[in-house]
C-alpha cells in the first residue's frame, strides 16, 4: 500500500525526525561524558537540541492523548480499547525505567564516592610535600652557592663585577644572574632569556626586598615560560668593600630533568585529583542530570511509541467496531480492508461476507418492496382514473381507500373517513343514507358478488346509481373485505330517456300531421257544399261545428309543429351573437302585450358569443312565453306582473368565465314536485301550452354545450338561468357531457 | 594605642570582609585622550575581582581561572541591534601552582607572567589596566552617537562535566562585572 503524503507528514515524518534527534542527542552526551573538554561546541548544543526534542515528544504525547480523549468523548468505536492500552503500555513502560533510574542513580554516587578515599589523597599531599622539600633542598643549595659568589664579590672590583657573575654564573649552572644596587637598579645582569623561553621574566623585586629585609637572604621555586618550568630563585644581601650601599644578588637556578619531571608528575596528579574530588559533588550532580535527562527522554519517547503501537494495534478493532456500528445504523455497504500480515484478517472476512449477504438480503427485500410498491402505484393509478367510483372497506365495514371518481360520483370527501365506519359517512352525509341502507344487507349476507341500482338526491340533482359489490379475498392477517364499485347512470338514463320522448314526438308528427289536411279541407268542403242546402239553422249548426273541427286541427297541428320541432335536431349555424342586443330585441317585441305585464331587461358588457341566433331566439321566446304562460288567469287579479331579463357575465365554480342569460317572472313559482322534472316534454304546472317548451329550451342549451338552471325566487316567482361558456367555445363543449341542474 | 588601632583594624577587616560581595566590580575607571586627531585613548581601571568561595576553592585545587577585560566601540542604534566593534580584550588566565605555592598570573596576549604568594596580590594585579592604548578610532565617532564599553568577566577554564548546562543555570561558576559606558566624543 503506498504511504500518502497525509500519512508521511504526520506518522513517518515526527518518527523519523524524533528518532534522529534524539540520536544525536544521545552521541553528545555520550561524547561530553567521555570527553567533556574536547566536546565543548558539541555540547553547546545539547541542550537546545534536547530541549526541541523535548518539545517534540510532549506534543506528540499530548497531541495523540488529546486524540484518545477526543475519540472517548466523542463514543467512538474502540476508543476506550485504545485508551486503556495506551495507559497500560505506558505504565509497563514507564515504571521498569524509573526503577532502573532510581538504582542507577544511586549506584552512580556509590561509585563516585569510591573513586576518592583518603589515603590516596594524603599520600598524593605527601608526595607533593615529599617533591616540595627535595626541590627546597636543591634551593637552599643555590642559596649556599649564591652566598660564596657574594663572598667573592664583595672583595671584586666592581669594574670586574660582569666578568666575575658570568663566570660563575656558568660555573654553577645558573639561567641568570642579577646584581641590584641602590633603589633596586641592575648593576650586572648575567644571563640569557634565549634560554628560558619566549616569557619575559619579571624579577619579583619587592618580594625578594621584603625577605631579605627580614632574613637577609631569599630563597623560593619560581615557575617562569609558556611551560610553567619550575626555577630555583634565591637572593642575598651582599656589602662590597669598595662601597657603602648594599647591593643584592639573585640568581635563577634550574633543576635536573629528572627533578622537574618527577616533582610535575607529581603536581599533576595531585591536581588532577584535587579538580574532580572538589567537583566530586558536580559530577555526580551532572551524571545524575544527564541520566535523569536520557530518562525522561526514554521515557516520553516510550510512552508515545507505546500511544503509536497502541493505535495501530487497536486498529483493526476500531475498523471493525465502525464496521460493526455502520451495519446497525443500516449501511451495509461497508466493508473492511483485509491484510494478510493482519490476526484480525479472518476476522474482517467474515464480516465483509456477511455484510455482502446482507446487502444481498436488503436488496432483495428492496426490490420486493419496490416491486410491491410499483404494483401499489398501478393500482392508485389505475383507480384514480376509472370513472367508476371504487371503495374497499374491510370486514369490520371500515374504509380501507377510496378514489377519487367515487368522491365526484357520490359529491362527498370520503378520503377523510379512510380508517372510519360507513356508517359514520352515513351520519356525515345524510344524502348517503340511503345507499349505505341498501348495500348494508348485502354486505351482511356476506354475499360473493351482488348489484343494485338506486337514484340519489345529491347537490347537483338527483343522480341514478348503479352499485356493484364483491367480496375481497381473504388477505394474509386473516381479513376480509368487500369492494364497492359505483357507476354514475344519470346521463345514460337520460339520454335514454329523450332518445324515447324524441322518437314518440317524431311519430306522433308523422302520423298525425299527415291526415290534419284532409280533415280540415273536409271539414271546410262540408261547409261550403252543404251551407246552402240547409237552412238557416242548421247551416248555423254546420258552420259551428265546421269551425270546431278546424281549431281543433290547427291546434293538433300546433301540437304536432311542436312535437316536431322538438324531434327535430337540425345543424347549428354558429356566429357571433351579441346576446343583450338579441334579448333586449326580443323583449322589445313582448313589451306591449295584451296582459299588460311589464318586460325588463337589465344587459351588461358581455363578450360575444358563438351561437346559433336562430335557436337562441327561439330559446328567449319560449322562456318569455313560459314566463308570462306562469301568471295563467290570475292576471287580472294582481297587482304587479314582471318579467324580467338579463344578461351578465359570471365565473364558474371552476374559474371559468360564463356568460348568464336569466328570465324571472314574479309568479307563484314552480311547485317543488316538478322542479326537478321541469324539462321533461309534457311537464307542467300550466294549463295552457303544449309542455314542450322548456324541454325545447334544454334541447337548444345543450346543443350550444351550455347549462340550464331553474329555481323558485327567495320571495315569489321562478327564475331559469342559462350559462354560456366563454373561453371553452361551443365547438370544444359540444363533447364535454351536457349538465342540466334542477335546483330546488 | 596600638591595641585601639589593631581593635579598628579588625572591625574594618571584619565589616570588610562581611560587606565584600562576590562578583566584578570597578573600583575606578578612567578614559583620556592622548591624540584628538587620531582619537586615540588610554583607558585606566582597577577591577575588584571578589572570587566567589567555589571560584576560590576551584582554583585552590588547580582550576585554572580565565579572565578577560574588554573594550568594545558600540554604535547604537535605536532600531536594529547596536554596532559593536571590538577594540582590545585584555586575556589572563591565572593558576594555582601547588608545588611552589604560588600564584602564577599569565597574560595570554603578551605571554607575560607574575608569580604572587598571595592570592589578592595576584588578583589586584589581574585587574590593575594603566593607561591602556586602545587602537585609533575611526573619524566617524565624530558623528556623534558612538560609546565605549569597558567590562570584565570570569570564568574557569574548564568544567570537567558531562553537561555544561549547570554553568547556565547557576551564577556560582562564573563571574561578569557591571559595562562601563564612555560617550564619545
Amino acid at each position: 500500500m503506498a504511504i500518502t503524503v497525509r500519512t508521511f507528514a504526520f506518522q513517518v515524518m515526527p518518527v523519523v525526525l524524533t528518532a534522529v534527534l534524539l540520536a544525536i542527542s544521545l552521541s553528545i552526551l555520550n561524547l561530553s561524558t567521555r570527553n567533556p573538554e574536547s566536546s565543548d561546541n558539541l555540547i553547546g548544543w545539547l541542550a537546545p537540541l534536547n530541549i526541541v526534542i523535548l518539545l517534540i515528544l510532549s506534543f506528540l504525547i499530548l497531541f495523540n492523548l488529546y486524540q484518545a480523549i477526543t475519540r472517548l468523548r466523542t463514543q467512538q468505536a474502540g476508543s476506550r480499547f485504545t485508551l486503556r492500552l495506551m495507559l497500560a503500555f505506558s505504565i509497563l513502560t514507564i515504571l521498569p525505567v524509573l526503577i532502573v533510574s532510581y538504582f542507577s542513580m544511586n549506584f552512580l554516587g556509590d561509585r563516585i564516592d569510591s573513586w576518592f578515599n583518603v589515603k590516596i589523597e594524603s599520600a598524593l599531599d605527601d608526595s607533593l610535600e615529599l617533591a616540595r622539600n627535595s626541590l627546597n633542598v636543591r634551593t637552599r643549595q643555590h642559596l649556599y652557592d649564591i652566598e660564596k659568589v657574594a663572598l667573592e664579590l664583595t672583595g671584586t672590583d666592581p669594574l670586574d663585577y660582569a666578568s666575575k657573575m658570568d663566570s660563575r654564573m656558568r660555573s654553577l649552572g645558573a639561567y641568570e644572574m642579577v646584581l641590584l644596587g641602590k633603589n633596586n637598579r641592575v648593576l650586572v645582569y648575567s644571563g640569557d632569556n634565549a634560554e628560558i623561553g619566549t616569557i619575559i621574566p619579571h624579577f619579583p623585586t619587592n618580594e625578594i626586598l621584603r625577605s631579605l629585609s627580614s632574613r637577609g637572604y631569599m630563597n623560593r621555586l619560581e615557575t617562569v615560560g609558556g611551560n610553567n618550568t619550575l626555577y630555583s630563585r634565591v637572593a642575598i644581601t651582599l656589602n662590597p668593600n669598595t662601597s657603602n650601599d648594599t647591593h643584592i644578588l639573585t640568581a635563577l637556578f634550574p633543576f635536573s630533568d629528572a627533578e622537574i619531571k618527577l616533582s610535575s608528575n607529581v603536581e599533576d596528579a595531585r591536581n588532577e585529583y584535587q579538580k574532580i574530588n572538589y567537583q566530586r559533588d558536580l559530577i555526580k550532580q551532572s551524571l545524575r542530570f544527564t541520566l535523569f535527562l536520557i530518562m525522561v527522554l526514554s521515557i516520553l519517547f516510550s510512552v508515545w511509541a507505546a500511544f503509536v503501537y497502541s493505535k495501530r494495534l487497536t486498529n483493526p478493532v476500531r475498523k471493525l467496531l465502525d464496521g460493526t456500528l455502520a451495519v446497525a445504523s443500516g449501511n451495509l455497504q461497508k466493508k473492511l480492508p483485509v491484510s494478510d500480515k493482519d490476526d484480525f484478517s479472518l476476522l474482517a472476512r467474515s464480516f465483509n461476507t456477511m455484510t455482502a449477504r446482507l446487502s444481498d438480503a436488503q436488496r432483495e427485500s428492496e426490490e420486493s418492496q419496490q416491486q410491491v410498491q410499483r404494483q401499489h402505484d398501478y393500482l392508485d393509478v389505475v383507480l384514480d382514473h376509472l370513472t367508476s367510483g371504487v371503495i374497499t372497506i374491510d370486514d369490520k365495514q371500515m374504509i380501507r381507500r377510496v378514489n377519487a371518481a367515487a368522491e365526484q360520483v357520490l359529491q362527498a370527501p370520503l378520503s377523510e373517513f379512510i380508517d372510519q365506519s360507513l356508517l359514520e359517512v352515513g351520519a356525515a352525509h345524510e344524502a348517503l343514507e340511503p345507499l349505505l341502507q341498501m348495500i348494508q344487507p348485502n354486505l351482511l349476507d356476506d354475499k360473493k358478488e351482488w348489484q343494485c341500482e338506486l337514484s340519489l338526491l345529491l347537490m347537483d340533482g338527483k343522480r341514478m346509481l348503479v352499485c356493484r359489490g364483491a367480496a375481497l379475498p381473504q388477505l394474509i392477517d386473516g381479513s376480509e373485505g368487500h369492494v364497492l364499485v359505483f357507476e354514475d347512470i344519470t346521463e345514460v338514463v337520460q339520454a335514454e330517456h329523450e332518445a324515447a320522448w324524441s322518437e314518440v314526438a317524431r311519430r306522433l308528427a308523422h302520423e298525425i300531421k299527415n291526415p290534419l289536411t284532409p280533415i280540415r279541407l273536409s271539414a271546410e268542403r262540408l261547409q261550403y257544399r252543404l251551407q246552402p242546402e240547409l237552412s238557416e239553422e242548421s247551416a248555423e249548426l254546420l258552420q259551428r261545428l265546421s269551425r270546431t273541427i278546424m281549431n281543433q286541427v290547427d291546434n293538433l297541428k300546433s301540437m304536432v309543429d311542436a312535437f316536431s320541432d322538438y324531434a327535430r335536431a337540425p345543424e347549428l349555424r354558429l356566429q357571433s351573437v351579441d346576446l343583450p342586443s338579441l334579448t333586449s330585441e326580443i323583449a322589445e317585441l313582448f313589451s306591449v302585450n295584451d296582459e299588460g305585464i311589464e318586460v325588463s331587461v337589465e344587459a351588461q358588457n358581455v363578450p360575444n358569443l358563438h351561437l346559433d341566433s336562430g335557436r337562441i331566439r327561439q330559446l328567449i321566446v319560449n322562456l318569455i312565453k313560459n314566463a308570462f304562460e306562469a301568471f295563467g288567469g290570475e292576471i287580472e287579479g294582481r297587482q304587479e306582473c314582471e318579467v324580467s331579463l338579463s344578461v351578465c357575465l359570471d365565473e364558474s365554480k371552476d374559474g371559468r368565465s360564463e356568460v348568464v342569460l336569466s328570465v324571472s317572472d314574479t309568479g307563484p313559482g314552480i311547485p317543488a314536485d316538478i322542479l326537478q322534472n321541469l324539462f321533461d316534454p309534457y311537464v307542467s304546472s300550466k294549463q295552457k301550452g303544449s309542455g314542450l317548451g322548456l324541454s325545447i329550451v334544454k334541447k337548444i342549451v345543450e346543443e350550444h354545450g351550455a347549462r340550464v338552471v331553474a329555481a323558485n325566487n327567495p320571495q315569489k316567482g321562478a327564475k331559469i338561468s342559462i350559462y354560456f361558456p366563454v373561453e371553452a367555445g361551443v365547438e370544444q363543449t359540444n363533447n364535454q357531457p351536457v349538465e342540466v341542474k334542477h335546483v330546488a | 594605642m596600638m591595641l585601639r588601632r589593631a581593635v579598628v583594624g579588625l572591625i574594618a577587616f571584619w565589616c570588610l570582609t562581611v560587606w565584600a560581595k562576590e562578583g566584578i566590580y570597578f573600583k575606578r575607571n578612567d578614559i583620556h585622550s592622548i591624540d584628538a586627531a587620531n582619537n586615540v585613548y588610554l583607558v585606566s581601571a582597577q577591577i575588584d575581582y571578589q572570587l566567589s568561595p567555589y571560584l576560590e576553592q576551584a582554583l585552590l585545587n588547580g582550576i585554572v581561572l580565565n579572565s578577560k577585560t574588554r573594550m568594545v566601540l558600540v554604535k547604537q542604534n535605536n532600531w536594529w541591534w547596536s554596532q559593536v566593534e571590538s577594540l582590545s580584550t585584555l586575556d589572563y588566565q591565572l593558576k594555582y601552582h601547588a608545588l611552589s605555592r604560588h600564584f602564577l598570573l599569565t597574560r595570554r596576549d603578551t605571554n607575560e607572567n607574575w608569580n604572587f604568594r598571595s592570592l589578592t596580590t595576584a588578583l589586584r594585579k589581574m585587574g590593575s589596566v594603566v593607561n591602556h592604548r586602545l587602537p585609533a578610532l575611526s573619524k566617524d565617532i565624530n558623528d556623534g552617537g558612538y560609546e565605549i564599553y569597558l567590562s570584565s568577566d570570569l570564568s574557569p577554564a574548564t568544567l570537567r562535566l558531562p553537561l555544561k548546562i549547570q554553568s547556565i543555570f547557576s551564577s556560582q561558576y562564573s563571574m561578569s562585572s557591571e559595562v562601563i559606558k564612555w560617550p564619545l566624543p
